[in-house]
């Protein structure tokens, strides 16, 4: 965890075939848990977010935390970071930070004579980047490509990233000063937008108390590894999505299109994320088969931040959370096969 | 016993207490301790189910009523059983032991014989209103309500009994209803936490006035002293409250002032004979004249402006014969079969000749000529005279002469020619506008019987309208009825007695039985058939009988009341209202059909016709009910048709469990809980456990059922999907009814939806059939 481990072409699990098997999901069960005591261990008072910063990573998606200052963005996404014994970079985001710095450079080393590539800080397992929303467009841009491809290509050259390979960007809606906030289309990829919301009351007293002197990340220490990781994310992505929950899928993603409280719908990256998501949810429960249940408990996180209110909507001030929940309780649920 | 409830022993005495009066109204008394007997059995087996099955209280009412039928079975039709169960001839002998209370019901006046069927109907009666107040005040926890019922068995005794009750019953019966009241809020005072706490401590002095339930309590006592005290005190001191109001029935004014109905100082009330339908069998009884006469009781001269009543008899061995020897007559026998009028009354045709009662001993009123008995014969049998009167006969005199200058002079003759005073000017406005241009008595006396029966637009009804009211008196009976022209016979009979009199012509009422209906030789007389008719006195010929009613009731008048010049026998002297004279052949006697003046009356046919077919409305009611409950079962029986071929159904365990949730969903839909349109199955499990209130294991059944079907509709093909959640589904659904409202359950049984939907699906089939049939004609 302390520096990233290189290895352009390496495959964590290349053809291997993993299956959701009764054993593995008790495993992902247990190894989850582990993450989530650990995490909270740090966050207090917040098992929701907690629950869904997990579910987005077993999902092999990214997650895009927003929230004011100071209610623990970057402490959440350390927490994930520092509780899995991977590699993980950090990434401030600033106004004159350059798309090399992410991706990488290649120097010309005098040694070999040749060009030699150095590594951005995106060979890691877990990128956290903070305050996204300061970088230029540009640079915002080299980092999104890298989240959708999963590879990073500098001069001809492709380099794999490694697997598990998790983004976690915190964002800030108020500062809107020398800001370029993410389009619509960039946020679409990000898997999943979480607000963590101020804590409560008790759980803030205790937080006082924990982290008066020093930090508790500080004691954190790893509860799983990388292959672990990787390994149940393979096992997520075996759960099984009967095709009536798959078809609830597209009928949400297609409700969205239609509502007239929306301007726009979800995407097909859409609903393959929220499917993906409800994969893990089930996983999560150790489930080997989806549920309209999971759709719904994931939808909101995953779909929230993809939808744009219509004018009237807007002015009637209702949030895309108000718009989606009447969605889901409008939207039949497909009875599946008979 | 239950807590929330009144204690079941006082609603029992409660029970008991309100039903003290209706032993006024029985000779005897044996049927009330039976009625005691079963009222513990009910309240006992009450207690015993409320104990075994806490919470299920619907089962109360009818472990009650078995017990009851069971116990009442063994004491009154103890032949009839198998085995000590109550079986079809049990019902019939019940049917039986019914029929025979209203027959003694109707025939007799309080306080009635006990005879078996008396006895056993009140003994029923009076526990399945203990029932009724057990399942009010305990069940349903709601005394109060269950006051009700109390009063209603305390005014039937109130009405009915031809006395005052004493207040004692009063006292009694309300008593006992404040007690389970005040018991009632006891307990309901104790439930509340924060009363329920008594002082360990005895409190005394101040303390006592001020522990709250304590206090409560003593109110409430006072209260209830108190309005007790005024229930009975009150009408007995305010002056325009009569205590008999309360304490003697309702409705029962006879004197002429409320309703304009005129009372009978005799053992019979005509009136409530006849409004209180007269299915009971009074007399059977074969006779030897073609079409019998009516049967007298009594008759009598004096009224005091709203009763009639006899004059005190001269008793002797036979009566005097008033008809003159040139009248030719015959004389006629009947033979009385059975007898159900109560001595010292005797029902036979007029004028007899001779009676044997079977042994019993009997005296003659000498100017009436009407049977005293001492004691009730059950057969007995009369001649009496017929005499061939015709219209000539009365119109001229039997020896050429008419007129009032030839009547006799005693004392009889005199009461008869007496007015009321009060309803003299009417009755002398009307005698004269009616009877002018009659030359003789006799015309005079078919005038006013025409007038009364058709002319003057009189109705039948037992209903009497209002008594109007001028110059703030309000009109006497016959006043009453010459202006309202409504009433019944005794009103008609009234009229053409006071008219006839304004006329000079002598007249008495006369009471007795119209002759009835006859099947195979044998008249049966019921109480129905009571009925009152003028006798009007015509020298040489005697009293003769006139018929003022309209014939809706009593058929064509008397052939010597008419026109035409018939000899012989009265053409048939009565007709049920039912039933239309002109069609019954056994009636009439052939020469009668063409020549009496049946047909004068041209209402009667059409009118008898309507109410013949209103007399067929019980058919058609019972017709419109059994369709009723047919249509009422369609569903219900497709419902349990349709979950036993669902069950037996089989497939892939996919559609089995489908099929079960989709029974599930559908009753459960029925009971009023239906999921949300967006809602996943664990949705749906959410609702049901809350909207349900399922217990534990019921919660897990259903986590087990909802678990089958999320394999079944999303687990990975191959996965095992256990089938068999009929049993739970069945758990869980017996929970969820018992939590339901009355009206959700009802409308499962008999409105459920899936078999709402088949009978949609079949009739959509039907009717779109032909449709598609053609549609492949001509695709082909």
């Amino acid at each position: 965890m302390t520096d990233a481990r290189i290895r352009p072409d390496a495959d964590l699990a290349a053809g291997q075939v993993v299956r959701s098997t009764p054993e593995a999901l008790a495993e992902l069960r247990a190894v989850t848990s582990r993450i989530a005591t650990a995490m909270e261990s740090v966050i207090e008072g917040k098992p929701g977010v907690v629950r869904t910063a997990i579910t987005v990573l077993l999902a092999g998606g990214h997650l895009l935390i927003e929230d004011v200052p100071g209610v623990g963005k970057t402490m959440l996404a350390k927490a994930l970071a520092r509780s899995i014994d991977c590699s993980v970079r950090r990434i401030q985001f600033t106004p004159d930070l350059l798309p090399s710095d992410i991706t990488g450079v290649s120097v010309f080393n005098q040694d070999l004579r040749d060009f030699e590539f150095r590594p951005g800080a995106i060979f890691a397992n877990v990128v956290v980047g903070d305050e996204i929303n300061r970088a230029s467009p540009k640079t915002q841009s080299a980092l999104l490509e890298c989240m959708e491809e999963g590879q990073v290509t500098v001069d001809g050259t492709t380099y794999a990233l490694q697997k598990p390979f998790m983004v976690m960007a915190t964002q800030n809606p108020i500062e809107m000063e020398g800001t370029y906030p993410l389009p619509e289309a960039q946020r679409d990829r990000f898997m999943a937008r979480i607000s963590m919301g101020y804590p409560a009351a008790a759980a803030e007293v205790e937080m006082l108390d924990l982290h008066g002197g020093r930090s508790p990340l500080d004691t954190l220490v790893p509860v799983t590894d990388a292959q672990t990781v990787a390994r149940l994310v393979m096992v997520t992505q075996d759960v099984y999505a009967a095709p009536a929950v798959r078809q609830y899928v597209v009928d949400l993603a297609n409700a969205t299109r239609s509502s007239p409280a929306v301007r726009l719908g979800a995407s097909p990256r859409a609903a393959l994320h929220v499917l993906r998501a409800a994969r893990a949810h089930a996983a999560l429960e150790a489930r080997d088969h989806v549920l309209p249940d999971d759709v719904q408990r994931v939808a909101p996180a995953v779909l929230g931040h993809r939808l744009m209110l219509s004018g009237e909507a807007t002015l009637a001030h209702r949030t895309p959370t108000e718009v989606l929940a009447e969605i889901l309780r409008s939207t039949p649920v497909p009875v599946g096969r008979r | 016993m239950t807590v929330r409830g009144a204690h079941p022993v006082l609603a029992a005495l409660a029970s008991v207490a309100s039903l003290l009066g209706l032993t006024t109204l029985v000779t005897t008394q044996t049927w009330f301790a039976r009625m005691v007997w079963f009222v513990i059995v009910a309240v006992g087996v009450g207690v015993v189910v409320r104990r075994l099955t806490s919470g299920s209280a619907w089962l109360v009412v009818p472990a009650q009523l078995f017990a009851v039928v069971l116990v009442a079975t063994w004491t009154y039709a103890g032949s009839s059983t198998w085995y000590g169960l109550p079986t079809l001839a049990t019902a019939r002998r019940f049917g039986v032991l019914f029929a025979e209370f209203g027959v003694t019901a109707a025939a007799s006046s309080a306080p009635m014989p006990a005879t078996l069927g008396v006895e056993a109907t009140l003994a029923l009666i009076g526990v399945a209103l203990a029932i009724l107040v057990d399942f009010l005040a305990v069940t349903r926890a709601a005394p109060a309500a269950a006051g009700l019922p109390l009063l209603t068995a305390f005014l039937a005794a109130a009405a009915n009994s031809g006395s005052a009750l004493p207040p004692g019953y009063f006292v009694a019966a309300a008593l006992t209803w404040l007690i389970l009241i005040g018991r009632h809020a006891q307990v309901g005072m104790r439930s509340w936490a924060s009363v329920a706490a008594r002082p360990m401590a005895p409190v005394s002095g101040s303390g006592l006035s001020t522990a709250p339930e304590l206090r409560f309590g003593t109110i409430a006592r006072r209260l209830g002293a108190i309005g007790l005290v005024a229930a009975v005190a009150l009408p007995a001191v305010l002056p325009h409250l009569p205590p008999r109001y309360l304490l003697d029935g309702l409705a029962r004014s006879a004197d002429g002032r409320g309703n304009a109905k005129v009372g009978f100082s005799s053992t019979l009330d005509v009136g409530l004979s006849l409004s209180s339908g007269g299915s009971g069998r009074i007399l059977t009884y074969r006779s030897s004249a073609p079409s019998p006469g009516p049967l007298r009781v009594l008759a009598a001269t004096a009224y005091d402006g709203a009763n009639w009543s006899r004059p005190s008899p001269t008793l002797g061995r036979s009566a005097r014969l008033d008809l003159a020897d040139s009248v030719t007559r015959s004389e006629r026998t009947i033979i009385v079969e059975t007898n159900g009028l109560e001595p010292p009354a005797l029902a036979t045709p007029q004028p007899i000749l001779t009676a044997d009662l079977s042994g019993v001993s009997y005296q003659v009123d000498e100017t009436t000529s009407d049977v005293y008995v001492q004691t009730r014969p059950l057969t007995y049998s009369t001649t009496y005279l017929e005499p061939s009167l015709t219209a000539d006969l009365l119109r001229n005199g039997v020896d050429g002469k008419a007129g009032p200058d030839r009547l006799p002079s005693s004392r009889a003759i005199t009461t008869a020619l007496e007015l009321d005073p009060r309803s003299r000017p009417a009755v002398q406005a009307a005698a004269s506008a009616v009877t002018a241009g009659a030359e003789t008595p006799y015309d005079a006396a078919v005038a006013i019987q025409d007038w009364l029966r058709s002319k003057g637009g009189f109705s039948y009804t037992l209903t009497l309208p209002d008594a109007p009211v001028g110059n703030g008196v309000t009109a006497d009976p016959i006043s009453a009825f010459l202006q309202t022209k409504q009433g019944y016979c005794v009103q008609f009979a009234s009229a053409m007695i006071m008219m006839a009199r304004a006329t000079g012509i002598p007249a008495r009422m006369a009471i007795g039985f119209l002759p009835g209906s006859q099947q195979e030789g044998l008249w049966t007389v019921a109480a129905g058939d009571a009925h009152a008719w003028p006798e009007l006195y015509f020298p040489g010929a005697g009293w003769v009988r006139f018929e003022p009613t309209p014939g809706i009731r009593t058929g064509p008048a008397p052939a010597w009341t008419l026109p035409t010049t018939v000899p012989g026998p009265a053409p048939t002297s009565t007709a049920r209202p039912t039933e239309d004279p002109l069609d019954r052949p056994d009636r009439q006697a052939p020469d009668l059909d063409e020549t009496t003046g049946a047909r004068t009356e041209l209402d009667v046919p059409i009118l008898d016709r309507v109410t013949a077919w209103l007399q067929k409305l019980p058919n058609l009611l019972t017709l419109v009910t059994v369709l009723v409950v047919i249509a009422a079962l369609v569903l219900p029986v497709t419902a349990a048709a349709l979950r036993r071929v669902r069950a037996r159904r089989g497939g892939p365990p996919a559609a089995i469990v489908e099929t079960h949730w989709a029974q599930f969903t559908s009753e459960l839909t029925d009971l009023g809980i239906s999921p949300p349109p967006g809602g996943t199955l664990r949705d749906s499990q959410a609702l049901y456990a809350r909207a349900g209130y399922l217990d534990e294991p019921a919660r897990e059944s259903l986590a087990t059922v909802v678990h089958s079907v999320e394999l079944a509709r999303y687990g990975r093909p191959g996965t095992s999907v256990p089938v068999d959640i009929a049993p739970l589904t069945r758990s869980v659904l017996h929970q969820v009814v018992r939590t339901r409202s009355w009206r959700n359950r009802v409308r499962a049984i008999f409105w459920p939806g899936d078999a709402r939907l088949w009978w949609r699906t079949v009739g959509t089939t039907i009717r779109t059939a032909p449709g598609r049939g053609w549609a492949r004609v001509r695709g082909r």
